[in-house]
């Protein structure tokens, strides 16, 4: 079984789940084949912490881990989510861990913003700290560069014509799912039927995220700052 | 009950801490991470009354008496092996903050310093002329071996121990508090003789009931457990519903482990039982049933327990068998692991908080 920390890691990215893990790994690579500085990837470690109930027993968790005091960098991203404030979510999370004891972890005032503690810690809210949703929005936003996200929009619009109610905590995961429909994703059989793989993850294997221009979208660049911030020297 | 342990320049440690022990601790780590020897550093701190402790104990026994230090001659025997880098100007210390029921001051010291004494042995006893009417007679032995001087906080005298091949030579004083302690070796079970003399003592007390209680986790169809005094050497027998009592040893290793620990842990009431490896024998399917039973006798018979393991399910099972039972705070996980940064072993404890947050990620990344 691996450490929870491998040797040699300096700077951790904490992502909720399965789908952020692959989102943020794909943009890292994306990063490092098209910047001309030097990031540190193989100090770089993205670890999952299971939603954002979990995050004070990941950051517990990590505080005992044996390589923890060679942690330089901490990047949290988290969902915005509805009716809540995700950034002061993640202050009272940091703050609880701090009061059981060191090591102190910096409590970031504002997003994409990197303390000056040691490790350093910064917050990235998707799909943006003024804005409600979750990284299924962000992917959308990005994903407008490419023709099928017209005939998205287009098929959710008539559904609001026809007055049928898509929740907003579903929409966006909605939408991926249709636009990987129109990227003949998912239609895979194996001998127990159709595959259902149209989850957000699945997005990734079309051919779309091979545009460059895709990831240097406006929407993602508070995402690409933040990584930034947390691969730079 | 030890509340917090520090142990310097003894065997791998330069300067250990381990801090909020509680009723049973689970010692983790890597090898060479000094998890035995920190037991045994317990071991000893918990047994200073007598010197001999430290040929009681498996490990030193072996380090002291069969020294395998290629620089040192055959014939000559050190004291080198317990010092940390084998430095015997340094000096040990071993030292426990313990928590005193019923007493204003809840916690008391005990600390013991170990250093090679330069003086000779003439000098030494001279020096304490008491000590020549107990046991061995220093002035018997030769001028120049080594002393190991003991300072106790629990004594205000110091007591000189002298290794020869035979043994350690020592004064038998009177402990000033006797703290019974018990440690189990990872491999060789309890000897015949101890395993007689432990069971006469459960009859006595008439606790079999509690050693058949705990078999019955791995052996439920086991009623009884008598002594076989016949035969060379008297051994356990089993009681399994047969037309005879079977002998103990054509059990399963798990039996005879849990066994040993029940009977070593009724020897320690009071004290300290220390086990190595304690997942040794004890298969996954019962490791947390073991857990409930040690953490309900160490609760019965007021024992602090120290266990070391290398085992992933064990370090779960103890989690879910104490959590199961609400007793989460009567455990203490602690993982010994060594600094990149000084290169020196420390102790990193995870409290129940701790615990909870390993268990809710499904102990997904290694913490031994």
């Amino acid at each position: 079984m691996d450490e929870l920390i491998p040797d040699g890691i300096t700077r951790l990215l904490l992502v909720e789940g399965n789908d952020d893990e692959i989102f943020f790994r794909n943009f890292v690579d994306h990063l490092v084949a098209s910047s001309d500085t030097r990031l540190l990837v193989s100090e770089f470690a993205i670890i999952q912490y299971g939603g954002r109930s979990q995050l004070t027993l990941r950051l517990r968790d990590l505080k005992k881990a044996d390589n923890f005091e060679h942690i330089t960098h901490i990047g949290i991203a988290r969902d915005s989510d509805f009716n809540t404030d995700a950034l002061r979510s993640v202050q009272d999370r940091i703050r609880t861990i701090n009061r059981e004891g060191p090591p102190i972890i910096d409590i970031p005032d504002h997003p994409i913003v990197l303390t000056i503690g040691d490790p350093k810690v910064s917050v990235l809210i998707v799909p943006s700290a003024d804005r409600e949703g979750m990284l299924e929005d962000l992917v959308m936003d990005s994903l407008q560069v490419d023709p099928i996200a017209n005939c998205v929009h287009k098929f959710f619009d008539c559904l609001e014509e026809k007055q049928v109610t898509i929740v907003p905590e579903k929409r966006s995961k909605a939408q991926i799912r249709v636009f990987l429909i129109g990227k003949n994703v998912g239609l895979d059989t194996d001998v127990s039927g159709i595959t259902e793989r149209l989850f957000l993850s699945n997005a990734y294997e079309t051919q779309v995220w091979q545009q460059r221009n895709l990831w240097e979208s406006p929407k993602l660049a508070d995402a690409k700052a933040f990584l930034t911030q947390l691969l730079k020297p | 009950m030890y509340k917090s342990f520090r142990v310097k320049n003894f065997r791998c440690f330069k300067d250990l801490q381990i801090n909020d022990l509680s009723r049973v601790n689970l010692i983790a780590g890597k090898n060479n991470t000094g998890k035995t020897a920190l037991m045994e550093a317990m071991h000893v701190l918990a047994g200073t009354y007598s010197g001999q402790v430290l040929l009681r104990n498996p490990g030193l026994r072996r380090a002291l008496l069969n020294p395998e230090n290629e620089s040192e001659p055959r014939n000559q025997l050190t004291w080198s092996t317990i010092f940390k880098g084998l430095q015997t100007g340094l000096s040990i210390e071993l030292a426990a903050t313990e928590k005193i029921p019923n007493r204003t001051v809840d916690t008391s010291q005990s600390r013991i310093e170990l250093s090679i004494q330069s003086v000779s042995v003439s000098d030494a006893t001279d020096d304490e002329s008491r000590y020549k009417s107990f046991g061995y007679q220093y002035d018997a032995l030769p001028d120049d071996v080594d002393l190991l001087k003991l300072c106790s906080s629990l004594d205000g005298h110091p007591t000189y121990l002298a290794l020869i091949h035979s043994g350690i030579v020592y004064p038998r004083l009177k402990p000033s508090r006797f703290r019974p302690s018990q440690l189990l070796h990872a491999r060789t079970g309890a000897s015949a003789r101890d395993i007689e003399r432990r069971f006469n003592r459960i009859q006595k007390t008439k606790k079999i009931d509690m050693l058949v209680g705990a078999l019955e986790l791995i052996e439920p169809r086991i009623k009884d457990v008598r002594i076989n005094p016949d035969g060379w050497r008297s051994h356990l027998m089993t009681d399994i519903g047969l037309e005879n009592m079977i002998a103990m040893s054509e059990s399963g290793e798990g039996m005879n482990r849990l066994s040993d620990i029940v009977l070593a842990m009724h020897e320690a009431k009071g004290g300290i039982i220390f086990i190595d490896e304690i997942e040794n024998g004890i298969h996954h399917s019962v490791q947390c049933k073991v857990w409930k039973a040690i953490g309900q006798v160490a609760r019965e018979l007021d024992i602090q327990v120290f266990a070391t393991t290398h085992s992933l399910e064990m370090i779960r099972a103890a989690y879910e068998a104490f959590s199961e039972d609400d007793e989460l705070e009567e455990f203490r996980y602690h993982r010994l692991s060594r600094s990149r940064k000084t290169g020196e072993l420390r102790a990193t404890t995870y409290n129940e908080l701790d615990m909870e947050a390993v268990a809710a990620f499904d102990f997904d990344h290694e913490v031994r």
